[in-house]
């Protein structure tokens, strides 16, 4: 009895293998973006609706799932997406169904060349008119893309589903 | 540019990486326009390499909605009898293209009474018509497009009093959508004063000959009209130049004077008088601001002033407006209309190792990171090093020397990269794939993109590479272009990886699949059936991560095994990713089959990169001894009448992996009784007349082969021990007859290994009674009761299959036997079964008695007459 359990784990661990070797090949994490359109009904309840095409103003709900093909855990897992160009981002539309920390990337910072990233709330530092460094609320169309640095390793077969919204302009 | 202040450069330059992900601009995306998007994923694998996945990416396309707005109110005087021009302005706020509906209509709140309101087009919104050609709906107007119209109103002579006109234009894709305006006209006896203000650029005259754009010079007229019922006595017009406009010093003219006005004597020193001694006082402050104060205008006359500017370099594309104010006695009356000179744009975009400032010179605050040439050129090189395989960045500074706000594709042409190249485009952070175009980037700003250009795995590796590539910016609003270059002079290092034994002396290391002259580099010996272990090392010594797969370069022999196992002992057909220099251990367990002939066999274990294709290969031995195992069996008892013989079975098997042609095969033992061994060629357990005696293997005809005698190896014989013994023999007499196969084989040249299953001895005892007793068996492979042919032949059993006996104890005496009893053991590793009642033992004759366990059948037979016989069967089940 010994010599088949044995058998069988080994056939199990050489499937696992199989899948480690073509990880190069295929991928090891699946990744899947969609979005759909916030609508609000005449009791101000808000769906979400499955459509091609927005309105200015309206609200798009982005959602990402991110699927751990392999058997081994994937560890320092960072998910970014851009906001596009014509449309704002919505502070508080997002969400997550891992623990992640969120961060909005944007210019805060002239003095730093490039982009800075900020946990919510964000602010900013500003020149006025006399040349001064003020500080300020972060606007919300100021934000070029979203990340989420996951704080747990993705376990083999977990999905992790980010959202976040942004506003047609 | 460098009008800008220090900071509005800082910022400018620092602008570029927002341009890059997304955009702060609020205005509405145009309809039609697609939102694109795509996200981005990165992890650390177990080697410590980043690997980046993006996702597919979605689409979002932007319905049309309406939007419209009107300006602006106007409130004018008109005298009895008289025109009254109302200019407005209408601005498509929707993001597509829409018309206009326009409609005036008297609110009727006054007296006054038009008698006509009449729209005509004011394509260059100066408030003054284009033509005479009415009408009641703009053209179509693209999304911020804007359209002026002016109203002429009309009233009769006999009017009198005021009242307001309301102005409204609705949207022809939303009805619901509109804007108005409310004018208000009033009927004077008093002064009036109609300015028109005009500006023509002359586009030959500066800059781009055949646009309007900075350097040339524009005129601008103020034309005064007195359309009063009384003259307008102390009239003072002011113009403030828009701060692209530059004054040109001694150009203004009076229509009723010769000669230029002196603009620097101040605003009350008469310049010029006309014929009816009517003055002008002209100035500039030298600030933009031009002044003139006429002495009077007499009724029904009119007359202009006119001077001129020259475009700044500081105008962007887009239109200048100015509007004149007028007064008279000191009391405003309605300022000009809006004249305006469009700059046309201009679209320009270079791509480069560095940002270019307008006048072309090289921006080195802005420059490529990757750029490895020091040059300050249009191309960026690379000069790092790279794998097979491997990733290549050129980054790109493209700046926007429009001058509007423009965005910019990016397109790649490969002129000599490898074929199986693959490029993408990637933000200011060297990671965000760029979705669309970049930007949009504001006048004389710049954007970092990078050019990402990933190597096929099987590129030829090179020492000094010359890749090239053209990389294209396009702008969207003009779709003017500009090319840079992408070029790669670094080495492609080869995807290197060695596979060695872990054998010190026979490492094999490099690429040498085999020793010297072809000989394998590492030879275990082994007998048939037993494993062997070969323990490997595999070594990266390629610039990247990479992982393996495992195999044999040629197939082993049918029946042999090869398992490749992880230092954990779990078998693995990849090494798993193996780090850049790194090696890790693994072993190859080769299993030849069980009865595997004797001989060399060569093993090429190989390995293969799941990326770059890479491999190598090493190539071993397992050498299978000779094993010589001759076995007889099986030693037995039995019975025989005085001058009787008895037929014993035996079988004879060749248990090693070489064929046995001579080796001796004899019988001893017996003294009175006599005995001789023959050849049961056909297995049918009897001695048939052609079958002979035999006493050695080179008298088994045709046993290994055609002409050649003996026994293959695996095959068996059957063999019958016959013996005959005495009339003389008494009852109770017993002899026992061995048959031994000799232990020197072939002649002497091999020795059978386990001399323990070399010899069977047979006990023959002499009874009265003369009773047999033989044993046949079949197979029930399912343990359900099958009934198969009794044979006593071997039979081949497995596991957990079961073996049906029948023992037949036949009196071949004279007299009766009494009291008979048969007894039986299971053998080792098997016991009794009835199979849940399928097989039950059986008993003949019908009254015989029985007593089983599971390893012992006991029957009891009672008398059996001479020629009768008893019988017993039952079935044992092979232990699994």
């Amino acid at each position: 009895m010994n010599i088949g359990t044995q058998k069988i784990t080994c056939a199990i661990f050489a499937g696992f293998v199989m899948s480690m070797a073509s990880m190069s090949a295929a991928e090891a994490l699946s990744s899947n973006f969609s979005f759909m359109v916030v609508e609000t009904d005449a009791d101000g309840a808000e769906k979400l609706v499955e459509r091609e095409t927005v309105k200015p103003g309206e609200t798009i709900h982005y959602q990402l799932l991110h699927e751990n093909m392999t058997e081994q855990a994937l560890s320092g897992l960072v998910i970014a997406a851009p906001v596009p160009q014509g449309v704002s981002l919505t502070f508080g539309g997002q969400d997550t169904s891992v623990s992640a920390v969120f961060e909005v990337q944007a210019e805060m910072d002239p003095e730093i060349e490039g982009l800075e990233w900020s946990t919510l709330p964000a602010s900013r530092k500003v020149v006025d008119a006399d040349g001064n460094l003020s500080e300020e609320p972060l606007p919300e169309e100021e934000v070029a893309a979203v990340r989420w640095t996951f704080s747990q390793p993705l376990e083999p077969g977990e999905i992790a589903k980010n959202s976040y919204r942004v506003r047609v302009n | 540019m460098t009008y800008q202040p220090i900071f509005m450069r800082t910022a400018s330059a620092l602008a570029v990486s927002a341009a890059i992900g997304a955009v702060a601009v609020s205005a509405a995306p145009q309809a039609g326009s697609v939102i694109g998007n795509q996200a981005i994923a990165t992890y650390t694998n177990d080697a410590g390499d980043t690997i980046t996945v993006t996702s597919n990416t979605v689409e979002t396309i932007v319905q049309q909605v309406a939007g419209v707005t009107l300006t602006s109110d106007n409130t004018e005087t008109i005298a009895p009898g008289g025109k009254a021009f109302l200019p407005h302005i209408l601005t498509n706020e929707g993001n597509g293209p829409d018309s206009f509906t326009l409609t005036a209509v008297e609110n009727n709140v006054g007296t006054l009474d038009t008698s006509q309101l009449v729209f005509y087009p004011d394509t260059n919104m100066d408030g003054v018509a284009d033509s005479a050609t009415p009408l009641t709906t703009t053209p179509t107007l693209a999304a911020g497009e804007q359209f002026g119209v002016v109203i002429e109103a009309t009233v009769p002579s006999n009017a009198t009093g005021s009242d307001t006109i309301a102005i409204t234009a609705v949207s022809a894709l939303d009805g619901a959508i509109s804007s108005a305006n409310t004018d208000t006209l009033t009927i004077s006896n008093d002064a009036i004063v109609e300015l028109v203000k005009s500006m023509v650029a002359d586009a030959a005259s500066g800059g781009n000959p055949s646009i309007v754009d900075a350097g040339d010079t524009v005129t601008i007229k103020l034309t005064y009209s007195s359309t009063g019922l009384t003259a307008a006595n102390n009239y003072v017009v002011q113009d403030v130049l828009d701060g692209r406009l530059t004054y040109v010093p001694n150009s203004a003219t009076w229509s009723d004077a010769t000669g230029p006005l002196d603009e620097s004597n101040g605003s009350t020193v008469v310049d010029k008088t006309n014929g009816s001694g009517e003055t002008i006082a002209y100035a500039y402050d030298n600030s933009q601001t031009i002044n003139f104060n006429l002495s009077s205008i007499g009724s029904g006359r009119s007359g202009s002033v006119t001077f001129q500017a020259v475009i700044a370099d500081t105008a962007n594309a887009g239109t200048i407006t100015n509007v004149a104010t007028q007064e008279v006695d000191a009391v405003a009356f309605p300022p000009s209309n809006t004249a305006s000179v469009v700059v046309a744009d201009q679209y320009r975009v270079e791509i480069a190792d560095t940002a270019i400032n307008a006048d072309n010179s090289v921006n080195g605050t802005v420059v490529s990171s990757t750029d490895d040439d020091g040059l300050n050129d249009d191309i960026v090189t690379e000069s790092q090093s790279v794998g097979q395989g491997g990733s290549i960045k050129h980054e790109f500074v493209l700046t926007n020397l429009s001058n509007q706000t423009d965005s910019f594709t990016l397109q790649v042409n490969n002129v000599n990269y490898p074929p199986g190249t693959t490029f993408r485009f990637v933000g200011a952070d060297g990671v965000t794939p760029i979705v669309g175009s970049v930007g949009p980037l504001a006048v004389d700003d710049s954007a970092k993109v990078t050019l990402i250009a990933t190597l096929p795995t099987d590129v030829p590796p090179t020492g000094a590479a010359d890749y090239t590539a053209t990389v294209t910016t396009v702008s969207d609003g003009s779709g003017v272009s500009d090319t840079s270059t992408a070029k790669f002079d670094g080495a492609v290092l080869p995807s290197s990886v060695d596979l060695e034994n872990a054998v010190v002396g026979a490492e094999g290391d490099g690429l040498a699949p085999t020793a010297a002259g072809g000989a394998p580099w590492v030879t275990y010996t082994t007998d048939p059936g037993t494993p062997v272990v070969f323990d490997m090392l595999v070594q990266n010594q390629g610039p990247v991560s990479d992982s393996y797969n495992l195999s044999l370069a040629q197939a082993l022999p049918p029946g042999w095994t090869v398992e490749f196992r992880a230092d954990d002992g779990s078998v693995i057909s990849n090494t798993g990713t193996i780090a850049a220099g790194a090696s890790r251990t693994f072993t190859a367990v080769v299993t030849p089959t069980a009865d595997a002939l004797p001989g060399d066999t060569d093993v090429e274990i190989a390995l293969t990169s799941a990326v770059s294709g890479q491999g190598d290969s090493i190539v071993n031995r397992v050498t299978v001894n000779e094993v010589y195992d001759v076995e007889i069996i099986e030693s037995q008892s039995a019975q025989a009448s005085p001058g009787g013989i008895v037929d014993m079975l035996h079988t004879i098997t060749n248990n090693g992996n070489v064929a046995i042609t001579e080796a001796s095969i004899t019988q001893s033992g017996l003294t009175n009784f006599s005995g001789a061994v023959f050849w049961d060629a056909n297995k049918n357990g009897v001695i048939d007349p052609s079958e002979i005696v035999i006493d050695n293997f080179n008298d088994l005809t045709d046993g290994v082969s055609a002409g050649v005698n003996g026994l293959a190896p695996g095959d068996t014989i059957s063999v019958i021990y016959r013996v005959q013994s005495p009339s003389t023999a008494t009852s109770g007499v017993t002899e026992n007859g061995t048959i031994t196969i000799g232990s020197a084989l072939n002649i002497g040249t091999a020795t059978d290994s386990d001399l323990t299953n070399n010899s069977v001895e047979d006990r023959i005892t002499i009874i009265s009674g003369d009773m047999t007793l033989v044993k046949y068996q079949y197979v029930d492979p399912n343990c359900d009761g099958f009934v198969g042919t009794f044979t006593k032949t071997r039979q081949d059993v497995e596991p957990g299959q079961c073996i049906r006996y029948q023992v037949v104890a036949e009196n071949t005496g004279a007299a009766p036997a009494t009291d008979v009893t048969i007894l039986d053991a299971a053998p080792a590793y098997t016991t009794v079964t009835n199979c849940g009642g399928a097989c039950n033992e059986t008993l003949f004759p019908a009254s015989s008695t029985v007593t089983i366990s599971s390893g012992n059948v006991s029957s009891a037979h009672g008398s059996v007459l001479p020629g009768g016989f008893a019988r017993l069967e039952f079935t044992v089940q092979v232990d699994n």
